[in-house]
């Protein structure tokens, strides 16, 4: 499995504006829908996700995620932020970069959990050398997750 | 996407996470990732499950909890592209989706249906 070809460049933001959890996964679900409605069911089940323990595991890195019977097939979306995001991660610091995984409620192969574990790995690459930081633009990130993928 | 409709959806979305969090492909994925959840998640997730079903209509709730008997994670189901009740397959007339009222089933196996 391959990230790289999961990853639309219209669901990249690298330049976040947001600076708190909320506001912050509401922006990468715009990325996602335009529908309102959709996108109330989408943020209320990441929240809900988030309050039973945050999906921020440290040193700047987020892995939102969650079941949808919103999205017809898996989705990501990447977000990153030059400021920081307040996101109550497990070592209390700011988040930089979110990794946003959504799937609907069967997938076959259980692609949710393979891709889960697959971002963690790679997010785990891209903090060496703060790779993350280095993508000026969606088409430069996607190359750089390829390269990493190459890598493993 | 009328408001008792996005109720059903958020009630099978908490189920499909009760379920979830206690398989143990869920639990070995978090565990290498380093996800940790709160000891009361479960409690977390039950308080609303009670809030929504709360507001929803008591023969419609009896409805999706028959169903979701028989149908398991699988009550609250979208129309497919061409069509088709995502559950059963089963062709839905074009007319029952679109047309006014209130949460719609598809006529065959009785599943809620909804677009998206």
């Amino acid at each position: 499995m391959k990230l790289y070809k999961l990853l639309n460049k219209k669901h990249i933001n690298l330049n976040m504006v947001s600076t708190n959890k909320k506001d912050a996964l509401k922006e990468l679900l715009s990325l996602i829908t335009t529908d309102e409605k959709v996108g109330d069911v989408l943020l209320d089940t990441l929240m809900k996700r988030e309050e039973m323990g945050s999906t921020g595991i440290g040193k700047g890195i987020a892995i939102p995620h969650g079941r949808s019977l919103m999205v017809n097939e898996l989705v990501l979306a990447v977000g990153r932020s030059e400021e920081g995001i307040k996101y109550d991660a497990i070592d209390n610091k700011p988040v930089f970069f979110m990794f946003l995984i959504i799937a609907p409620p069967q997938d076959p192969g259980n692609q949710y959990l393979v891709t889960l574990g697959r971002v963690a790995i790679i997010c785990q690459e891209l903090l060496k050398n703060n790779q993350y930081k280095k993508p000026s633009n969606p088409d430069e990130f996607i190359s750089l997750i390829q390269t990493i993928e190459e890598k493993l | 996407m009328n408001d008792v409709l996005v109720s059903l959806i958020k009630l099978q979305q908490i189920d499909i996470a009760l379920d979830e969090l206690e398989s143990e492909d869920l639990k070995s994925a978090y565990n290498k990732i380093g996800f940790k959840l709160k000891e009361n998640y479960r409690d977390l997730l039950e308080q609303e499950r009670k809030s929504i079903i709360a507001k929803l209509d008591k023969h419609l709730l009896e409805q999706y909890e028959i169903m979701r008997k028989k149908y398991k994670n699988s009550v609250v189901v979208p129309v497919l592209n061409k069509g088709f009740c995502g559950g059963c397959f089963a062709s839905i007339p074009s007319g029952l989706v679109s047309g006014r009222g209130g949460v719609k089933t598809c006529p065959n196996c009785g599943r809620f249906i909804y677009y998206r």
